[in-house]
């Protein structure tokens, strides 16, 4: 398991190309040239570059005005070629990777390991038995070499670079993320794991990742994010893309750590087909500033999306995140369920939209919302949106914002419990709807640092 | 508790606040819209919380019938200085024709930590099993119908 004393402080300088700080086309021309790609993909890198200097940047949500866009790398390359196992890797980047506990994953055989390194992925592998049955799981780069058409055909369609700012920026200078594809009625039985790290200071993380589920497939899906102590802000702009096509399920779980200096501003968004079933599991503990909402669009009959989260505020840091759920199609179903922790002055905001199209018949959404804040300086808002435009559509909202409920304080003491090992039970009870829903791993690393933010922060 | 019911039953846009300014005070405010006919309903509620062990009770009903839209915007704020507030927000709509469209957007604001607030809302249709009493009781569909909305919106 991670050593998170160890965690936030090992960092590494070898990089074997690192772009001069900010952005220009000749930038995005050079990260293209690198990685040798296709004449389209630097064509769409392009126009991608032109909307971002036309776009404003987003004047909602959480303040980004202290972010810097010249001020950071847009591109750092640590070493030339992904490697297939894991005495290869160097040692100053196996440092860094063993204080967080890839290779224990790796030997409680999981499907397989992708990792990311600043802006390349270093270490992939993928157990043989799935790779016959054609299960592709790669960096993003080498999806791209490998199987051009596929991403031809599907980047960027999901999220357009029009979509927003930092989209914009990602579809720009991009580099690295996952490409899984999952063939046709192929179950994949074990999670498929990816870890994400920026390691330089003032670096920009951009990954992109595309999962393409085809009919009656199913995949598990798991990303974690963790980032070295470094003062200046670093700004991580993710875009996830996943098709779920007929009958389809796809669960996408994040734990999301990075250091408390990270500007995580991320585009997620899942087209779903037919009654296929698309699966957000959302934990947002680090982060200076969060801003997400990953979305499912319900295009085909009885499709049905969920998102089930946890945001953890602590001093500093700005939580804004929900979900999006846009209902096209008759009988499509939806379910939020969002949990979320502010303390010593953190703020935590829910801000979500369940959109049911007047083609949606009886369609049907579900939203919960519950908070906790656990101190006089800490605040938290809830900012749903639901536009229920067909008339035989039906939906339920709730949300609750609260301290620690005094009954079960004064039960647990009077079982001889300390304040501070009741409040610990009582929250991580108020979380455990959802973390049980996480792979067992993670669900101990997120025990743990619940607990490790929790430490006086009551009684 | 202080109880305020105001009806509108007329295309239109209305604004309303709900400050809670004294000490110990508790409000009730009950809006009610019947939108049963053609055009846009349009009602924001602000529940402002300023001092402390302040106590209100926000709902808003509405029926929406064919091509009529109703939007309800309520937001509770809960400032730093209204410790031990408690307050509820409840937007309850029932659609009453396929063309009919609601837009529901409950607010939290807290800025407190010792208080409770929650919000509640929900879109749905008449309930069948309602109408089928009704009309089991002789009634006609509509005269049924009719029943199940007084009902639903208070009146007399």
């Amino acid at each position: 398991m991670a050593n998170f004393q160890l965690d936030h402080k090992t960092k590494t300088d070898k990089y074997s190309y690192k772009a001069k700080k900010g952005l220009s086309r000749k930038l995005v021309e050079e990260i293209s040239r690198q990685k040798k790609e296709p004449e389209w993909m630097l064509t769409t890198r392009l126009q991608a570059l032109d909307q971002y200097l036309k776009m404003p940047i987003p004047a909602w949500g959480a303040d980004l005005s202290q972010l810097n866009f010249d001020d950071l790398y847009y591109y750092l390359k640590p070493i030339e070629k992904p490697y297939q196992t894991w005495s290869d890797v160097p040692p100053a980047i196996r440092e860094v990777f063993e204080a967080t506990g890839v290779p224990q994953a790796e030997r409680a055989m999981l499907a397989g390991v992708g990792s990311q390194f600043d802006s390349e992925v270093i270490y992939h592998s993928l157990q043989k038995t799935l790779a016959k049955q054609g299960i592709v799981f790669l960096s993003m780069d080498e999806g791209l070499k490998q199987h051009e058409e596929i991403v031809r055909e599907y980047f960027g369609k999901i999220v357009p670079y029009g979509d927003n700012k930092l989209a914009a920026l990602n579809s720009a200078v991009w580099s690295g993320g996952s490409f899984v594809y999952i063939p046709r009625g192929v179950e994949v039985k074990l999670p498929l794991q990816a870890y994400f790290r920026i390691n330089s200071e003032k670096a920009g993380q951009f990954e992109r990742t595309l999962i393409i589920a085809e009919e009656g497939s199913s995949v598990t899906y798991v990303e974690g994010c963790s980032a070295p102590a470094y003062s200046s802000a670093s700004l991580h702009a993710a875009v996830v893309e996943v098709i779920v096509k007929e009958r389809a399920r796809v669960r996408y779980t994040t734990v999301q750590n990075w250091y408390k200096s990270v500007y995580n501003l991320v585009t997620k968004r899942a087209i779903v087909e037919k009654d296929a079933s698309m699966e957000w599991v959302d934990c947002n503990l680090g982060s200076k500033v969060t801003m997400k909402y990953p979305s499912c669009v319900l295009r085909g009959e009885r499709a049905h999306g969920s998102m089930l989260s946890i945001a953890v505020a602590a001093s500093g840091q700005h939580q804004d995140s929900g979900a999006k759920m846009i209902h096209l199609a008759p009988q499509t179903t939806s379910e939020i369920v969002s949990k979320s922790i502010s303390k010593g002055g953190g703020r935590s905001s829910y801000r979500g939209q369940v959109l049911i199209s007047p083609q949606a018949t009886g369609a049907r959404s579900r939203v919960v919302c519950d908070a906790l804040i656990l101190d006089p300086e800490s605040r938290s808002d809830t900012y749903p949106d639901n536009r229920i435009l067909s008339g035989d559509a039906t939906l339920e909202h709730e949300a609750y914002v609260s301290k620690i409920n005094e009954e079960q304080m004064l039960y647990l003491r009077s079982r001889g419990l300390s304040v501070s090992e009741a409040a610990s039970l009582i929250i991580r009870g108020f979380l455990e709807p959802i973390i049980q829903e996480l792979p067992m791993e993670y669900a101990v690393e997120l025990n743990r640092l619940v607990k490790m933010e929790m430490v006086g922060s009551v009684g | 508790m202080n109880k305020i019911i105001k009806k509108y039953n007329r295309p239109g846009k209305w604004e309303v606040v709900v400050p809670f300014e004294k000490i110990g005070e508790e409000r009730s405010w009950v809006g009610i819209i019947d939108g049963r006919q053609v055009g846009e309903y349009d009602l924001r509620v602000v529940a402002e919380h300023r001092v402390k062990q302040t106590k209100g009770r926000i709902t808003v009903k509405a029926v929406v019938g064919k091509g009529a839209t109703v939007k309800i915007f309520g937001r509770i704020v809960i400032a730093k200085e209204a410790q031990e507030s408690d307050s509820f927000l409840q937007l309850r709509v029932l659609m009453l024709d396929k063309t009919a469209k609601a837009i529901a957007t409950p607010e939290l604001m807290i800025a407190a930590n010792n208080v409770q607030a929650s919000h509640g809302a929900s879109i749905g249709q008449i309930d069948s099993v309602q109408l089928l009493y009704l009309m089991s009781r002789g009634l006609s569909k509509n005269k049924a119908i009719d029943i199940v909305i007084d009902g639903f919106l208070m009146i007399q």
